[in-house]
């Protein structure tokens, strides 16, 4: 082999770099300790860092018993939620814009949304003040979320006739849903904040136990997507020409929409809609790294978890007395983003 | 000795009209046939039904003696590699990656290159001159060193039978020149069987070894070059008058009729 | 110094005689709380729908994140033990507490680290009910009452709960007394008078069997969106403008004067309200949102009003 060729090959770009995956991970480390540490209630890093050395036994002394409360059954969990369900929906989103090969597809694209939406309405309205219990209205968002999925699965003939048409159906299914949704809400007005409180994203019901619930949903979600990023690559280059390429299209297609919609729908049914995170990471993520799935769905991962706690840490101090829904900030924080990159990619294409 | 691609009655239906009515083709290792015919005549179609990229209604596709219906993607992808008319240009990708793109039926789906993988890549990028712009986006190639990128991504392949639609579309002559010759060279160098579609006629009566005319889905001449590009062969359909003249021992198909000096 | 000594014990035995003769005696009073026994000392543990509570020792740190229990408190003179309220408890107007919280989304980790004795809530979001239990705090759930009855017992388990239950008890039987009173002064034969009672400019009302409905339904009026309810609505039907004329009520009570500055002049310019009886003959009472929604001590005052309007019409 020529030199020149040797050079090329161990050039080959595609590959994740370490350093990148270093540099995430960081990120999201720096970002849960920084969610546990700050709050509300004033309570100093070094504090925490000993009652940490005290739990382990080295030494140190444990936080009073509200302190210690706070920190470990209200912050720890909100923390955790925030990490398991923003690398949830970042990987998600980014699988789903690999198998659409489209930069504007989110995780809500198949009518997740308006399925969980309808579920936890259903939760709210017929089962009234019951569905306060804890992991009720979940689940039935969680099987609303799936449902609304496999409808629009069925209506889009199986997924064969290609990603055009999901959308498509998913656009119908939502529709659909959304109404029914609406019919349901017109029977009280508590029902109706309450849905719309729902909807709006909080980690704040986080607990260890709620978490167990959904945690095996997002791991097979997030390991399977993740086993499947390179397939997304090949997929870069279209149906017709990945085909030829000996990639089983329909089989790859419907495999990822499947892990990443029961990723997107366990998250949705834990904490709420909450957008932005799963177009905003994966682009942010793109920008910096280059196009390959690879790289993409790896970091997303850690950047999304990451990035969710952060933006909660912000919706827990920003107003007193209250938790802004977690959507609004990411909104808020993820426009001006979009903003930037659609910037950069202008200013990079001309 | 087998034949690399041996096609036998294909006919595809569209409702109540055929795409192709009953086409035989075969190709041996190391033959170059070229698909020529007017607008419509179906060569898009048999092109993609035999590389399988559509389901055809009748007949019988062999590639390497295995029947093309019953062959999974990955086996299928093995057996012959395919050259788009227009590829899709996923806007980013390094070449080199871009390339790479065709070991994917050389590996499990859910397994990572190999540094065999890498190495043939590199070999094929050498071979045709792509080792400068290995790490450079695909968007920023030209038209010609696009087209020789995805010829490169089929090569890497490593399929006995090679399909082109129309592989000098958008290309100046140069480029038309440089890519024809490409596969040329590997055809010859690694006695691949290749099978093409052209709009040109002198171009494909000058890399083919065999013509194949098509007209209305079905074949309606089929040999060496100088039996299939004749006047009145091509007079007859593609509805124009041309003159067949010979230059140094390549044909030169000019359209009009002959004018007397 | 001997003699002031005993004087002032005498005087608070015969005090504390006389309360416990008086808790005795209310304890067995007529209605409303005669089911319910109080427990007077702590530790006690309290048990309502929604629950059991245990309290230790009377709460001295209370939030309240319903705006209708803050009234409660108040009324009952627990509001010194009252250290922070919701965004929408707005009566009484002096005296409120400056931290205040959002009832729908509560900042947990603020709520907890006052370290409360006792939180009221009249909704649950977010697991809120279980995590302040996990901390070790007790929750008292009082959600919004169904009957009359409802209001009576909140009141009374409230002051039981934070050790001002005579008091309780009273402004429980002052409200009901009113009430009673009220009731009374319909006359025994009158023509029903037909009554539109308006939540929202959008026409929302409510049937008899919620809360206010039931107070209408005792002056002996027709309710008008009675006979359109459907069991989708919950108590809450959305009339239509065509029914709504065409049914012509006598008489409106708006109970979206503030929320939506609704009025006898904005009714009028609706179309074809012009023709209304009710606006006809200037029967349009405009109600405090806040009285007309909630479920506390005002209940009296909101009858008070409701009945002088009636009777209006049915004497005059």
């Amino acid at each position: 082999m020529s030199r020149a060729v040797r050079a090329t090959t161990a050039g080959a770009s595609s590959a994740l770099k370490v350093r990148h995956v270093v540099a995430a991970v960081a990120f999201m480390v720096v970002a849960a300790l920084v969610g546990l540490s700050f709050g509300p209630a004033h309570i100093s890093i070094g504090s925490i860092i000993s009652d940490v050395a005290w739990r382990l036994g080295i030494g140190g002394h444990p936080l009073g018993q509200v302190d210690g409360f706070i920190v470990w059954s209200l912050r720890a969990p909100r923390v955790v939620l925030g990490l398991l369900v923003g690398g949830t929906l970042a990987v998600a989103g980014g699988a789903y814009q690999g198998v659409f090969r489209n930069p504007l597809a989110d995780p809500y694209l198949l009518g997740i949304a308006a399925g969980a939406g309808l579920g936890a309405t259903i939760a709210i309205v017929v089962i009234g003040s019951g569905a306060d219990a804890p992991g009720v209205t979940p689940i039935f968002a969680f099987g609303g979320a799936l449902f609304a999925v496999a409808m629009t699965w069925l209506v889009a003939g199986r997924g064969a006739t290609g990603p055009t048409t999901l959308i498509l159906a998913g656009i119908a299914v939502a529709s659909m849903f959304a109404a029914v949704q609406t019919l349901l809400q017109q029977s009280s007005s508590l029902a109706v904040t309450h849905v719309y409180y729902w909807l709006l994203g909080s980690l704040s019901g986080a607990t260890w136990g709620g978490i167990l619930g959904v945690l095996p949903y997002m791991v097979v979600s997030v390991v399977v997507c993740l086993s499947c990023a390179k397939l997304l690559d090949v997929l870069s280059v279209g149906e017709l020409e990945s085909a030829s390429l000996g990639l089983p299209v329909v089989a790859v297609r419907t495999i990822v929409i499947a892990a990443a919609s029961l990723g997107a729908a366990a998250a949705v049914s834990a904490a709420g809609l909450i957008g932005f995170v799963g177009i905003v990471v994966p682009h942010a993520v793109r920008l910096m790294v280059g196009v390959s799935y690879r790289r993409i769905l790896v970091l997303s991962l850690f950047g999304g978890a990451g990035f969710l706690v952060l933006a909660d840490l912000l919706a827990r101090v920003v107003v007193p007395g209250a938790v802004l829904p977690i959507g609004v900030v990411t909104a808020i924080l993820g426009v001006p983003f979009f903003v930037l990159v659609l910037h950069l990619r202008r200013l990079r294409l001309r | 000795m087998t034949a690399a691609l041996e096609v036998t009655g294909l006919t595809v239906r569209v409702g109540d009209r055929a795409l192709l009515d009953g086409v035989d083709l075969t190709v041996e290792p190391g033959e170059w046939v070229t698909v020529i015919g007017p607008n419509g005549a179906g060569k898009t179609t048999l092109v993609h039904s035999i590389t399988g990229l559509r389901r055809f209604d009748g007949g019988r596709v062999l590639l390497s003696g295995r029947d093309l219906t019953g062959l999974k993607d990955r086996a299928r992808a093995g057996l012959v590699a395919f050259v788009p008319q227009t590829p899709v240009v996923p806007e980013g990708m390094p070449v080199f990656d871009y390339v790479l793109l065709g070991r994917t039926s050389h590996r499990s789906l859910l397994r990572a290159e190999s540094p065999h993988d890498r190495s043939v890549v590199g070999e094929v990028l050498a071979r045709l001159d792509l080792v400068a712009m290995a790490d450079r986006g695909v968007h920023t190639l030209s038209g010609g060193e696009r087209q020789r990128a995805v010829i490169a991504r089929a090569l890497v392949q490593e399929a006995p039978v090679l399909v082109l639609d129309e592989p000098t579309t958008g290309l100046d002559l140069r480029h038309q020149l440089d890519v024809l010759e490409v596969v040329a060279q590997e055809r010859r160098s690694r006695r691949i069987a290749v099978v093409s579609t052209l709009h040109d006629l002198t171009l494909a009566g000058r890399f083919a070894d065999r013509l194949c005319l098509l007209d209305e889905g079905r074949t309606v001449a089929s040999g060496s070059v100088t039996e299939v590009l004749t006047a009145e062969l091509l007079g007859a359909h593609y509805g124009v008058d041309v003159t067949v003249v010979d230059v140094g021992g390549t044909p030169v198909v000019v359209p009009g009729p002959r004018t007397v000096t | 110094m001997r003699t002031f000594m005993k004087r002032t014990t005498v005087l608070a035995a015969t005090t504390a005689l006389a309360l416990s003769a008086l808790v005795a005696i209310g304890a067995r009073g007529a209605g409303a709380s005669s089911d319910y026994a109080p427990k007077l000392a702590f530790p006690m543990k309290i048990t309502t729908p929604a629950g059991t509570i245990t309290l230790h020792r009377a709460p001295r740190r209370i939030v309240s994140l319903s705006p209708t229990a803050t009234e409660m408190l108040y009324a009952i003179g627990a509001g010194k033990q009252v250290i922070a309220v919701d965004k929408d408890s707005n009566f009484p107007r002096t005296g409120l507490p400056t931290t205040r919280f959002d009832a729908f989304m509560p900042n947990v980790e603020q709520l907890i680290a006052l370290r409360p004795s006792l939180v009221v809530v009249s909704y649950n979001p977010n697991n809120l009910e279980s995590q302040l239990a996990s901390a070790g705090i007790p929750v008292m759930e009082q959600d919004a009452a169904m009957t009359l009855r409802d209001t009576l017992m909140q009141i009374t388990w409230l002051g039981d709960a934070t050790g001002h239950y005579p008091k309780s008890l009273a402004v429980a039987m002052a409200d009901k007394a009113e009430i009673t009173k009220d009731v009374a002064k319909v006359p025994a034969h009158h023509r029903s008078l037909k009554v539109y009672f308006e939540l929202d400019p959008a026409l929302y009302s409510v049937t008899s069997q919620t809360y206010v409905g039931q107070l209408l339904k005792q002056l002996g009026v027709t309710n008008v969106a009675d006979a359109v309810a459907s069991p989708l609505d919950y108590g809450y039907p959305q009339l239509s403008s065509e029914y709504l004329i065409k049914s012509n009520p006598g008489m409106i009570f708006l109970a979206d004067t503030i929320c939506c500055h609704q009025s006898y002049k904005t009714v009028k310019k609706r179309p074809g309200f012009a023709l209304l009886a009710a606006v006809k003959y200037h029967r349009v009472i405009g109600l405090n949102d806040d009285v007309a929604s909630r479920w506390g001590p005002r209940v009296s005052l909101l009858m008070d009003q409701l009945t002088a309007a009636v009777l209006h019409v049915y004497k005059g």
